[in-house]
């Protein structure tokens, strides 16, 4: 356990560098910035529909997969480059070890700034109207969507240096795209389970974002089992690249 | 009991027809040698597969024929083989943002060791690096880096120790101290590889060499047995002189030169011992009041040689 641990700590540590997490914060609070600018003078109502719609188009597609794909490639990926990859791979650690430990730490260091983002959202809107509902709606969505996002981008960025660019590319086609056209879809996307997390701890936002993005009907249980799935189909693809690739 | 020189009596690592490509590129070409306990030298010009064989006895790198086994385990497989097996690769496979002492502690708590002050120190201590051990490595010269990578594999007290062209960016005082360590380590049952392509360093490292050429056996064996298949390769040696046809005459006649070519001004001989021509030509210009004005060896690369020697195999 203990070589898992400090793999993983160290990890945390080295997703999270100075200027890299300066400019993804400044990233994570631009949704509560335009909020406030949107919402400044309107009644309850009217700035709940801004504090939903920034959270969805904002927040949800924008500053929590830009995070998440930023820190999930880079956990695997920077190791790759740097050529350090044989270091952590040649303990006596079971490469399963290897990569739970670096997915947990990309999931670990991808939340702490998108909570950041999401308190800092929730928490302006209810200090003005009340309802700590959106605080912890913004919240766990987040937890759920950077779960999903993580687990899609620790494999791509050990495949390849592109895997941010690739990740802008997956956002503008399969989030933006590919789901609308292709509703069965939506159950799989990332930002539509932090969408129907928050949905759910928020029922009146339901209509708002079925409006936007179509209906949203995951269950939390339906959301935990996707997780699951994509915990699993993560560290499965992942294992099996460290296993039968050549390891810088 | 083995007579192949190549092989040893009791292995560590056994290495069995094992090929290496990479698309049309064969980096390593049935390829079979052991290693056993001791220090033993890799040695091969730069590019002859000495890495990628190092990886895939690491297990950093599959083979694409042939296997490898370290302690009777395959290493792609088994990372169990990781709590004795410690590899210090050639390229600055560093974490810059890590102190020395971070990074020792770090390999020895990945390897689920004992990383207490007392076992970093040491290791620390034994490349000299104390007085740096608490800057970025980041920060390091070449042969500090080195040194730390050295510290970092010695942390976890392995069984055996491969070790990529450790000698790069080492000055001389660095050099001797890390020549002693290794050693000191074979002197004490641990299986360690040293690879280089410079014979004077591996012959200050290990009495057992094996050299490799593009991706195959040249040769194995003592230091001494490999300079002396060596010695029978024909050298091409250009010599410049204002009398060209009277020193290639004498020289044909010493028996110094088994063929002599003439040039405007120069000479080039052929011969299979460099070191008697090169006592032979001063002696003759003397005598015939010639004057030589070049001797220039024209194929003396390791690689050459190396390739010789992968021919006459």
């Amino acid at each position: 356990m203990r070589p898992f641990i400090a793999l993983l700590t160290t990890s945390f540590r080295q997703a999270l560098p100075l200027r890299r997490t300066i400019a993804l914060v400044v990233l994570q609070l631009a949704p509560a910035v335009i909020y406030l600018l949107g919402s400044t003078g309107r009644t309850e109502n009217a700035a709940f529909e801004v504090v939903v719609g920034v959270g969805l188009g904002t927040y949800f597609a924008l500053a929590l997969p830009v995070t998440a794909i930023v820190i999930a490639a880079g956990v695997l990926g920077n190791e790759r480059r740097d050529l350090t990859l044989g270091f952590i791979t040649l303990r006596p650690i079971p490469r399963v070890g290897v990569v739970a430990a670096k997915l947990v730490a990309a999931i670990a260091a991808a939340f702490v700034l998108s909570a950041i983002g999401a308190l800092a959202l929730g928490v302006v809107h209810a200090a003005r109207f009340g309802g700590s509902d959106v605080v912890v709606g913004f919240v766990l969505g987040a937890a759920v969507a950077t779960v999903a996002y993580s687990c899609i981008f620790i494999p791509l960025g050990f495949i390849t240096d592109r895997a941010v660019i690739i990740g802008m590319g997956y956002l503008l086609v399969f989030e933006n795209g590919a789901v609308f056209l292709l509703t069965g879809l939506s159950s799989l996307s990332p930002w539509r389970l932090g969408a129907a997390t928050f949905a759910d701890i928020v029922p009146r936002a339901e209509t708002l974002m079925s409006e936007a993005v179509g209906a949203l009907e995951q269950s939390a249980g339906r959301t935990l089992f996707t997780l699951m799935l994509y915990v699993a189909a993560s560290i499965a693809v992942t294992t099996n690249l460290l296993r039968t690739r050549d390891l810088a | 009991m083995t007579t192949d020189p190549a092989f040893v009596v009791n292995p560590t690592i056994e290495v069995s027809d094992a090929s290496k490509w990479f698309g049309q590129k064969v980096a390593v070409s049935n390829l079979s040698c052991s290693f056993g306990p001791g220090v033993t030298g890799l040695l091969g010009p730069n590019g002859a597969g000495k890495t990628t064989l190092l990886r895939m006895i690491a297990g950093l790198s599959g083979t694409s024929d042939g296997t490898v086994t370290v302690l009777g385990k395959d290493p792609r497989r088994d990372t169990s083989l990781f709590r004795s097996v410690a590899i210090v690769p050639d390229e600055d496979a560093v974490y810059e943002d890590m102190t020395g002492r971070q990074f020792v502690r770090y390999a020895a708590r990945l390897a689920n060791t004992d990383a207490s002050d007392e076992v970093v120190d040491g290791a620390i201590g034994t490349v000299a690096m104390h007085e740096a051990a608490d800057r970025s490595v980041g920060g390091y010269s070449k042969g500090m880096r080195q040194r730390i990578k050295i510290a970092a594999a010695l942390v976890t007290d392995p069984e055996v120790l491969i070790l990529d062209e450790p000698l790069n960016g080492t000055d001389p005082a660095q050099r001797a101290h890390l020549i002693s360590l290794f050693h000191d380590l074979g002197n004490r049952g641990r299986t360690v590889i040293v690879s280089s392509h410079v014979l004077e360093e591996v012959e200050r490292v290990s009495n057992r060499v094996i050299a490799i050429v593009d991706g195959r056996l040249a040769a194995a064996g003592s230091v001494a047995a490999i300079r002396a298949a060596m010695n029978d390769k024909p050298y091409i040696v250009k010599i410049d002189t204002n009398r060209p046809n009277e020193l290639g005459a004498g020289l044909f006649a010493s028996t110094a030169a088994f063929a002599v070519e003439h040039g405007a001004g120069s000479l080039l001989v052929q011969t299979s011992d460099i070191a008697r021509l090169g006592a032979e030509v001063p002696m003759l210009a003397k005598e015939l009041d010639a004057r030589v004005t070049s001797f220039q060896p024209q194929d003396e690369s390791l690689e050459s040689v190396f390739r010789y020697l992968v021919e006459r195999r």
